[in-house]
């Protein structure tokens, strides 16, 4: 007969190891985004609020810990992780279905770089392949880690994203009156263009 | 109604209900590194709302078997799909 008991007890060992490793990774990713306004940022408050939530129970539950007392707020804790997680998705979701529905139009240069960069990457991949671009990684990843969204881009065309970093180069520095120069890459372009952000910006005009 | 029960089945229907949409997302993907994280996310979501459907229904009619299948099987697959999903992620972006 197989002891139930014993096995839920070692796969609890399993998944708080389990969420300790989720925990690293997920904050790995958002801190190389440099952006708050990223899934990657997203998906680390989901794990952080369900870190909290987890990691007393799991001990308690191994008896490591007396959280007893903690227990049904350790349960509403963990709730709450799912309704962050759930409101995350949704307004992915939403941005996904709905692409032209911001929720807050575009007011600093940051956020004017970042639509620029979605209506390039709809304009050259095509709606579909943007939307799902933009689904992971924010083209607000492109305004303060442009180098790791050029190497994002290629990893995901697989090295076929050279002449849509050019195209993107061409048309960022063409729609803010930025002088292009041969061989500009993605840093180059955005940092010149937040410059002169500082004084006038108007995507739409050029 | 204990507590147990009443927030396991909200989580169930809430993150339930999200998969489906995410569910829909990944197969129109067509980029296959994106449908791939697409993927990962929508099935941690329907097997983190099967754990909690579970564990409803342990709470309500208790027994080993339903506490292992919830805290012993799903629950740790769930975060299993959920790593697979952050190191993919952590991948594209590195």
């Amino acid at each position: 007969m197989v002891d139930l008991e014993s096995l839920t007890s070692t796969s609890e060992t399993f998944t708080l190891l389990l969420i300790f490793l989720i925990m690293a990774i997920l904050t790995v990713a958002a801190a190389r985004t440099k952006t708050l306004r990223s899934f990657q940022f997203e998906m680390f408050v989901f794990a952080l609020v369900l870190f909290s939530a987890e990691v007393p129970r799991v001990l308690d539950t191994l008896g490591l810990i007396d959280a007893s007392s903690y227990e049904d707020f350790g349960l509403e804790v963990h709730s709450a992780s799912m309704v962050v997680l759930v409101a995350f998705v949704a307004l992915r979701v939403y941005s996904f279905q709905r692409p032209g529905q911001a929720f807050l139009a575009p007011s600093g240069v940051d956020q004017k770089i970042a639509s620029a960069v979605k209506s390039i990457l709809e304009a050259q991949m095509g709606v579909s392949a943007a939307r799902a671009v933009a689904f992971y990684f924010d083209p607000n990843i492109a305004v303060f880690d442009p180098k790791g969204y050029t190497k994002m881009l290629g990893k995901t065309f697989m090295g076929g994203a050279g002449p849509l970093v050019r195209l993107m180069v061409s048309e960022l520095c063409s729609q803010f009156a930025v002088p292009h120069e041969d061989g500009m890459d993605l840093e180059s372009c955005i940092k010149q263009v937040r410059k002169k952000g500082a004084t006038s910006t108007d995507p739409g005009a050029g | 109604m204990s507590l147990d029960l009443i927030l396991n089945a909200f989580d169930a229907a809430i993150i339930i209900g999200i998969s489906l949409p995410a569910v829909l997302i990944a197969r129109r993907i067509q980029i296959p590194k994106l449908r791939l994280l697409g993927t990962l996310l929508a099935l941690f979501l329907v097997v983190h709302g099967m754990y909690h459907l579970i564990d409803s229904l342990s709470a309500y009619y208790g027994g080993d078997l339903l506490d292992f299948l919830s805290d012993g099987f799903t629950e740790p697959i769930s975060y299993l799909i959920l790593l697979a999903f952050g190191v993919s992620l952590y991948r594209l972006g590195e």
